[in-house]
């Protein structure tokens, strides 16, 4: 933990905390500017918490916005019908939210998990259409509206930081040691004593808990909640971010997350071809460097370089006959 | 009478499924990844015939051309991103391939623009057997699957280069070690895979004349279940492999036709993905145990 907190991601992220305040007091940024950048923490919740499904364990879902779903519908009913405790009850309904999209999870991937990892995909596609049609039979298809703004940056802001913080402690400790293991080589995480069965359900499971929590906040920061906003396309595009990122790579996540939602709301052709870009994006760091599109461009630009000078990684003179 | 039409029905679309399943079923035994594009190939050889069809070509070109295209897109994908990510975590060509569907679907939206285009009808009217009166389109389709199904099977079993892609296809290692061309064998293996996604596309637009850009995906999802059931992952060289997709893609035509007729139609999807998961939850043992808990 102390690791942490020296850290350069921990320095940096108050670095921006501050220079968020110093420009929001100072009167530089703009709502415009405000909405998309919450908009864009809450894609990064989900796409740290789907990396870690995704990128450390293997476990393809496609299910992340149905969970989003429930917790946003979930949330909405809380502050609806919650009369106490003033605004604490947002909180409350947050992690009920989390908490019932965590069990919805949990029932879904006894079965699931069972499944084998191709049709994983195919299942929770199949999970998220479920759920989207139960609630347009439930809560009618014109979705609710009015729901009391809640979710400033601030709270948005620590609740990013807060599953960045675990995911990362988790990726340190020896648990995130056998979910990398299982992803790159199941049989041989087995012979070694791993539980893999265990490690995929209980990353399933905290997958689906801050989805639940991002679906909250995100249905308080739009105040309109429609069931077509959580359609498995939404999943993919947050599959294509974890990709983008790098797959098991924490900062990349984080920076695809931004990157991407702010190009899709300033620039009009990303979001008219959202699908076509992203997903050629996607493929093309899959193919060339699954790591993320960072290292994809720094071996890009480093390659050209070495050859230049006639020097291999660690520096040594090579002859290119 | 309706049981007579239900049989007939079960063998169209018993034909069209098994003719893609067993196209995922070479996929995946040489390149080692499920192929979510199938759907998406299928829909593009039908615009490309029904632009020359209806363009005035003869039936017969039309058809080579969309062979052609489809054998074309198909060796484009599987040299690009299916071959390079051998070498990766299974999930990682997985994710490449689900990725590469949407973009090719996205691309057709754009391009095609998403209205039905209506083909020009190519094969109609009934013909009496026994005193039956029988469609042609199904007699067409039973037909035409028969002589691809068993030139394809002759192909890997008696001509030399079908042997030698089954040899690489079991171990593509030693088969480098005695110079064997890969990319000359993936050549013909995506020709073979070509016709086979044209003329199931060929077949399904003879049966119904309409084509948008959605209408490949539920064809392929339907497919690759009747593979997976035909024993997908279990039966990993390619002689072998060929009637047990084959039996897989049929077996769902008839599931689905049953379902549609006995049942309703909407819940045919559902009834099909329903034997899916228990399929795959009652033999999940002999996945674990030949595959290492992954379907590869």
């Amino acid at each position: 933990m102390r690791k942490f907190f020296s850290s350069k991601g921990f320095l940096l992220t108050v670095f921006v905390y501050v220079v968020f305040l110093i420009c929001r007091c100072a009167g530089f940024l703009d709502l415009y500017f405000q909405e998309i950048l919450n908009l864009a923490l809450i894609n990064v919740i989900l796409v740290v918490s789907l990396n870690v499904a995704t990128g450390f364990v293997g476990q393809l879902t496609l299910a992340h916005s149905g969970f989003m779903a429930i917790g946003a519908y979930l949330s909405v009913l809380a502050t609806r019908y919650l009369t106490f405790w003033g605004d604490f009850r947002f909180v409350i309904a947050l992690i009920v939210a989390g908490l019932f999209s965590a069990l919805l999870a949990f029932l879904v991937s006894i079965p699931a998990m069972r499944v084998p990892k191709s049709f994983l995909l195919v299942v929770t596609l199949g999970f998220n259409e479920i759920i989207r049609n139960l609630i347009i039979n439930l809560a009618g298809s014109s979705g609710i509206r009015g729901i009391p703004y809640y979710s400033n940056f601030y709270v948005i802001f620590f609740v990013a930081v807060l599953v960045i913080f675990l995911v990362y402690l988790l990726l340190n400790s020896k648990y995130g040691m056998a979910c990398i293991c299982i992803s790159q080589d199941e049989k041989l995480a087995k012979s070694c004593g791993i539980n893999s069965f265990y490690y995929k359900i209980a990353v399933f499971v905290f997958a689906a808990f801050f989805a639940g929590v991002s679906g909250g906040l995100y249905a308080h920061a739009v105040t309109i909640i429609l069931p077509d906003m959580f359609t498995y396309e939404y999943s993919l595009e947050l599959l294509a971010m974890v990709v983008i990122g790098g797959l098991g790579n924490l900062p990349g996540s984080v920076f695809a997350a931004l990157v991407l939602t702010f190009a899709q709301y300033y620039f009009g052709f990303v979001r008219e071809c959202k699908f076509i870009l992203y997903m050629l994006i996607m493929i093309i760091v899959l193919v060339f460097d699954p790591r993320g599109i960072v290292f994809l461009i720094k071996s890009m630009f480093s390659r050209r370089k070495k050859i230049k000078n006639n020097k291999n990684e660690q520096g040594e003179k090579i002859d290119i006959a | 009478m309706s049981l007579l039409s239900d049989i007939f029905d079960c063998l169209r679309s018993g034909s069209i499924y098994a003719l893609i399943s067993l196209s995922l079923a070479l996929i995946y035994v040489f390149y080692g990844t499920i192929s979510f594009i199938n759907g998406e190939i299928i829909t593009y050889g039908i615009y490309v015939f029904a632009f020359f069809y209806s363009g005035g070509s003869p039936l017969f070109w039309a058809f080579v051309l969309a062979c052609v295209s489809c054998c074309g897109i198909s060796l484009l994908i599987c040299t690009l991103v299916y071959k390079p990510l051998r070498k990766h975590p299974r999930h990682y060509g997985l994710a490449a391939s689900i990725g590469i569907s949407f973009l090719f679907r996205n691309l057709m939206l754009l391009i095609f623009t998403p209205n039905a285009i209506k083909i020009k009808s190519t094969i109609s009217g009934y013909t009496k057997i026994f005193s039956v009166p029988i469609e042609n389109t199904v007699l067409a389709t039973f037909f035409i699957f028969l002589i691809i199904t068993l030139g394809g099977y002759c192909f890997f079993k008696y001509t030399k280069i079908g042997r030698l892609i089954s040899a690489v296809s079991d171990n593509p290692e030693s088969a480098m070690v005695f110079k064997i061309n890969m990319f000359s064998l993936s050549f013909m293996l995506n020709l073979v895979i070509g016709v086979l996604l044209a003329a199931a596309g060929f077949l399904f637009s003879s049966s119904f004349p309409v084509v948008d850009p959605y209408v490949g995906t539920a064809i392929g999802m339907r497919a690759l279940v009747g593979a997976i059931i035909g024993g997908l992952g279990l039966i990993n060289t390619i002689p072998a492999c060929v009637p047990y997709a084959l039996l897989g893609g049929f077996s769902v035509g008839i599931i689905e036709t049953l379902a549609k007729s006995y049942i309703s139609v909407q819940a045919s999807d559902f009834v099909i993905y329903l034997i899916l998961v228990v399929y795959l939850i009652i033999n999940y043992k002999k996945y674990k145990y030949k595959t290492g808990g992954e379907l590869l």
